[in-house]
């Protein structure tokens, strides 16, 4: 038996150790192998053994704080790794925080301002539930508070990706070099998709494209010259109707999904001009055409720059322009479009009389934002008021954020409705983004007091920042109680679902819950429509299907609840006590149902 | 034919194919040209060398790694999957693992040290650091308060 192997075999064997994205096996064994003598803990940490695991755990960064990070160690992997999970410990102590509704606003607030996206991929990992190794392990799923920590990491992340929406759109009224799909993004940011996965489905559209195009015989050179520029430009156009990217019809044209690239890349690809433009636009510039969107009154069109054109007509007053025009909504029947032609439709326009050539070139980022936002605001009109539901609300956040940050006087009017929005939807928005929106010139208005009262809130404490309907008077269930469905659908007959709120607006009996069932509903009902539930005294299949279901139908379970409670003393007539614990936020909202659940547990099932 | 001479004074006739698996002898043979000479490889006991020949005569027809394969080493994502021929040559006892390491390291046949390399690193997955100082024959040669400090500076990993 040799004593001791070379440093370099020792390297080699470390090197073997698979880097894994879920799981700190690896990690623990180099780590292990670090505290055993001085030889191997010199050999464990040498920087390139640490670079594939650095890697594939942090796939995103705050890129400032990442080149700080290099300088600052040298670009050596180990210490790099040390410091990053370092990091990773601080963020998921801010969102135990979150979780645990201590400090919350302010948690979330140090979160963006102190560590940015560097938290990204360990708060995903807390969102998938990879982050800890919960396992099917009976006692950590029932003692743990995974459905509260899941719900607020997907929170913060949504938060973290307005943010960063809300970073774009300044960066775009300051003069930042923004690209038109990625302006356009900041959009679907608020709905909490990052640019980062619409830039991914672009780039797999656009190679797509690319081969239908060298199919077609569309030649893609650098030199490509003008009338080629127009064959490939309706190239492109037929290669998106052949996708199903067109022009919406009169029904669906104000359909509010058709503002956001996010749908309109998957179930919207009938859509608006604006849209159908950014997707022409971002194809054609991955094949190296010089193309950009034109904010042309009546609808948007694209712009191709070809500067041969002009070359080769250098004629007087009517000169031809350097590029072409592509009206890619009316595709079908014209996608080209000449010079004059637009020129005639601008002569009869009397309000835009003057000033053609702003109409003929291609549009700044910021102009296309606003233009998309008031778009956005547009369609929330059409739909009936109160009938958006979050997707309105979170739009409206989208297109009032794009007005705000490109205008230098918005209306205060529209500022005023994303009040409701943050409470509703995004509290943990607040101190990070609202407070934003804010700046003391307009310290005179309504609105600014009302933000700033709401930012204090936050500052405070944990309070919610609207009184729920509260517990009206005697009765045996609470916010937690699990209770046999009422029966209003055929799929939740037999079904068992939880009470998670009281409702606002009393029925006859005097009493109303709001129960989520396992099929998705959110259904509204009485004390007498509904029955106590007890789980089997042993955990059945149906039962654990059913608590499955419901936990999978009800992302937002985690707000309320922190796990399913069983009682596991002795089971009572093969029967035992079950509940859903009420989470730290739930329980600033319901104190007195907190109390109920807790007696309700202490008490023998004959006595409830 | 090459002929090979260990450090026990054993000698070992392959073919040239067989031998050039490794890159060490491969160069020596470029170096000297054809020549009847037999190579010492001071390093390798006959025992062990026989092991390591029955893995190059495996392989033998085999291409070579280039650089372009080594380089690109170090991107790839590293796996532990070992071959099923390899697994099974490769099942010997710790001591003689070791030894063909060694052997590989030195004669520089870079597939079987991978092949060594990946099974140890199977071995210490999930042992503690005692369990692997005696697998590697190591002693802490850490003081108590140089041990402390290491145990502190890895906290990070402890709560997860």
């Amino acid at each position: 038996m040799p004593s001791r192997l070379p440093s370099e075999v020792y390297e080699a064997i470390f090197s073997h150790l698979p880097a894994l994205r879920d799981s700190d096996a690896s990690v623990l064994t180099l780590l292990n192998c670090s505290i055993t003598c001085s030889a191997l803990r010199c050999a464990v940490t040498q920087s390139y053994i640490w670079k594939p695991h650095y890697q594939i755990r942090w796939v995103k960064c705050d890129k400032e704080r990442e080149a700080e990070r290099i300088a600052m160690h040298g670009g050596n992997y180990w210490m790099m790794y040390v410091a990053r999970r370092r990091q990773d410990c601080a963020a998921l102590e801010l969102l135990a925080d979150i979780t645990a509704a201590k400090s919350h606003h302010v948690a979330m607030l140090q979160l963006v301002e102190q560590l940015g996206s560097d938290v990204w991929d360990i708060i995903s990992l807390e969102a998938n539930s990879l982050g800890r190794s919960l396992g099917d392990h009976q006692r950590e799923y029932y003692q743990s508070d995974r459905l509260s920590r899941k719900y607020w990491a997907q929170e913060v992340l949504r938060t973290l990706t307005r943010f960063h929406a809300v970073r774009c759109c300044e960066k775009i009224a300051s003069g930042g070099d923004i690209s038109f799909e990625e302006g356009l993004c900041a959009l679907s940011s608020f709905h909490g998709v990052g640019y980062d996965e619409i830039k991914h489905q672009l780039d797999s559209l656009a190679a797509d494209c690319r081969t239908y195009l060298l199919e077609q015989q569309v030649p893609l050179t650098e030199d490509i010259k003008g009338h080629e520029v127009a064959a490939a430009a309706v190239e492109i156009c037929n290669w998106m109707r052949i996708q199903g990217f067109d022009g919406a019809d009169s029904t669906h044209y104000h359909h509010l999904s058709n503002n956001f690239l996010h749908k309109v890349l998957t179930t919207h690809k009938r859509t608006l001009p604006m849209s159908l433009v950014c997707v022409f636009v971002s194809i054609a510039r991955r094949m190296g055409l010089d193309a950009s969107p034109v904010g042309f009154p009546g609808h948007v069109i694209a712009h191709i720059s070809v500067p041969t054109l002009r070359e080769k007509n250098p004629t007087g007053a009517e000169r031809a322009p350097g590029c072409i025009y592509v009206d890619v909504f009316n595709s079908r029947s014209q996608p080209l479009v000449a010079l004059p032609e637009l020129q005639h439709k601008l002569a009869l326009m009397p309000d835009i009389a003057e000033n053609w050539d702003e109409y003929l070139v291609p549009t700044q980022t910021s102009k296309m934002l606003v233009r998309a936002a008031h778009n956005i605001i547009h369609s929330v009109n059409h739909i009936p008021s109160k009938m958006y539901g979050w997707f309105g609300h979170l739009a409206l956040y989208a297109a009032i954020t794009a007005i705000y940050t490109q205008l230098e006087q918005p209306n205060l009017n529209y500022l005023c409705q994303l009040i409701p929005v943050m409470i509703n939807c995004c509290p943990l928005d607040v101190l990070p983004i609202l407070s934003r929106f804010a700046p003391p010139t307009q310290s005179h208005s309504p609105y600014y007091r009302r933000v700033q009262h709401l930012c204090d809130l936050a500052k405070l404490g944990d309070a919610p920042m609207m009184a729920p309907p509260r517990r009206t008077s005697d009765t045996k269930y609470f916010v937690g109680s699990i209770v046999q469905c009422p029966d209003d659908s055929d799929d939740n007959t037999g079904m068992y679902g939880v009470i998670t709120a009281w409702n606002a607006h009393s029925t006859i009996n005097g009493f109303a819950f709001e129960v989520r069932a396992p099929n998705g509903s959110v259904i509204a009902a009485s004390q007498d429509e509904i029955v106590p539930f007890y789980a089997p005294a042993e955990p059945s299949q149906s039962w654990t299907q059913n608590i499955r279901l419901l936990e999978a139908a009800h992302p937002d379970l985690g707000y309320f609840f922190t796990r399913m409670d069983i009682d596991m003393g002795v089971a009572d007539k093969g029967l035992r006590k079950c509940r859903f614990v009420m989470s730290k936020h739930a329980q600033l909202m319901y104190p007195e149902d907190n109390a109920e659940s807790e007696r309700y547990m202490s008490t023998p099932i004959q006595d409830v | 034919m090459v002929n090979l001479v260990t450090s026990d004074n054993e000698s070992f006739t392959v073919e040239k194919a067989v031998a050039s698996r490794s890159v060490l002898i491969k160069n020596m043979l470029e170096d000297v040209g054809e020549s009847d000479q037999p190579i010492p490889l001071p390093n390798v006991t006959a025992s062990v060398l026989k092991k390591v020949l029955e893995y190059c005569d495996h392989h033998k027809n085999e291409p070579m790694p280039t650089s372009e394969d080594l380089a690109a080493e170090d991107t790839r994502k590293r796996t532990t999957d070992i071959g099923e021929w390899d697994q099974k040559f490769i099942q010997v006892d710790q001591e003689m693992l070791f030894e063909i390491i060694l052997a590989a390291n030195y004669l520089d046949i870079k597939p079987l040290l991978d092949v060594g390399c990946k099974t140890v690193a199977n071995m210490i997955k999930g042992k503690t650091p005692e369990e692997i100082r005696k697998l590697f024959n190591i002693v802490n040669d850490f003081t108590p308060e140089e041990e402390a400090q290491i145990k502190k500076e890895n906290e990070w990993a402890e709560d997860r």
